[in-house]
């Protein structure tokens, strides 16, 4: 923040910029579901959309392209779980514990990664912080 | 006798809003030693998840409800640990570990639930937690009511609250925690185990979130239900910073809360015009209102949310 401020960029309103778009593109995103998906105005619809976000944006390590790609893939879950209730009669809490088990599982791949490779090289692990 | 009747009302408003303030107060506490220690644990809801099925399940096969609350307790510290694990000792993202925690314990609290009861019709349920009255002081007028007689865990956790405020603030014990949360570095260098103790403090206050649970399974209701904590664990988050990391504003910040949530079922009983969705957005509005600053500084623990790593070259 303190280079940013010798260059010249004010950060508390680089700060107030980014999280006014962020907040625009959630609207966006809840408008899209109400006219294309729901057709109706109802409360609480976009519920776990939110909270779903925010590893989505983690798992595509905040890039733009592999965001893209992180959120098919948390739509294919989802989308995934629907078709395992409809078809296999998967209860849902099971298909919540999936969603719950991938997102520790991406979060900690990059740990699990170093630590692995560093055993095979015989040292102390060493996570990249 | 008739000035008693014409009072019951407002008095029964108060001691709902300490019976529904109790989960959030133990839940909060819970949360406020974990953040004191740098840990941002938004697990709170999962872990208060796991407490409630566990307690439940404890109540239902042993019939002793401190056994119970024990049992609850222990579930939630395991997940607790699970957190730590990935959020202390692999050093990720503590929101994005709770988040994944959160979903894991709600789908196998689901899970384990309907393992063992199936999905019947009639839920099975236990006998919930009875009042004690506190021999000659419950027999004050209004104040013996309002204050002394109630369950056990309402006076646990009004208990300990003053009890957490002590040990962080004024013992070496507290100390260590506080050094870890605010500057892990100097604590690392005069020999505290900063893992050690975040891990410690975590699983703690893990635990009091379980009980927190426990009490909605056991004491508020005598059944379990998938997703009952229903954001509480949220608005205990909100109370810590409500609060401003100090026990005794927690105590006084989780009975605000639970009064609002008194007020709104009140207020739907009457049949006050005011819209029950500005009532349930009210503790969150006094919230933001205390993050910004109006009324006083916020005060944060320093390294809250930033895990420690000893550069060992």
């Amino acid at each position: 923040m303190g280079a940013a401020r010798h260059a010249g960029i004010d950060p508390k309103r680089s700060i107030l910029i980014a999280v006014a778009v962020s907040g625009a593109l959630a609207g966006l995103a809840g408008a899209v579901e109400i006219q294309g998906v729901f057709h109706r105005l109802q409360a609480g619809i976009a519920s776990d959309f939110g909270y779903t976000a925010i590893p989505i944006a983690l798992v595509g390590k905040t890039l733009p392209s592999a965001t893209l790609l992180a959120s098919l893939f948390f739509a294919a879950l989802g989308v995934g779980a629907t078709m395992m209730q409809l078809k296999a009669a998967v209860p849902l809490p099971v298909v919540i514990l999936i969603q719950g088990l991938v997102i520790l599982a991406v979060v900690g791949s990059e740990a699990f990664k170093s630590r692995l490779l560093s055993l095979f090289a015989g040292r102390r692990p060493s996570v990249p912080a | 006798m008739q000035q008693a009747i014409e009072i019951a009302p407002w008095l029964g408003f108060l001691i709902a809003a300490i019976r529904l303030s109790t989960p959030l107060l133990l839940a909060a506490l819970g949360e406020l030693i974990a953040e004191k220690a740098g840990v941002l644990n938004l697990g709170v809801e999962g872990m208060m998840l796991t407490g409630a099925l566990f307690g439940f399940l404890g109540a239902y096969y042993t019939g002793s409800l401190p056994l119970a609350w024990l049992i609850a307790m222990i579930a939630a510290a395991v997940v607790a640990l699970v957190f730590c694990y990935f959020a202390i000792t692999l050093r990720c993202h503590q929101v994005i570990v709770a988040l994944g925690v959160n979903l894991v314990a709600l789908g196998l609290t689901g899970f384990i639930y309907r393992s063992v009861f199936g999905l019947s019709a009639s839920a099975p349920q236990i006998v919930p937690a009875e009042p004690i009255a506190i021999p000659l002081l419950s027999g004050i007028p209004y104040l013996g009511p309002l204050l002394f007689n109630h369950t056990l865990l309402v006076y646990i956790a009004f208990g300990i609250a003053p009890l957490i405020w002590y040990v962080i603030a004024r013992t070496p014990m507290g100390l260590t925690l506080r050094a870890v949360g605010e500057k892990a570095v100097a604590a690392d260098t005069v020999g505290i185990r900063v893992n050690a103790v975040r891990y410690g403090a975590t699983i703690a206050g893990g635990a009091l979130a379980g009980l927190a649970g426990a009490y909605l399974s056991t004491v508020a209701l005598n059944v379990f239900l998938e997703g009952m904590t229903g954001g509480a664990g949220w608005i205990a988050v909100a109370i810590v910073i409500f609060g401003n990391w100090n026990a005794l504003g927690i105590v006084i910040a989780a009975l605000t809360f639970g009064a609002a949530q008194a007020l709104q079922l009140r207020l739907q009983n009457a049949g006050i015009e005011i819209p029950r969705e500005f009532l349930v957005m009210l503790p969150y509005v006094l919230t933001l209102v205390a993050l910004a600053g109006v009324v006083r500084r916020s005060d944060p623990p320093a390294q809250l949310c930033i895990p420690y790593l000893r550069s060992s070259k």
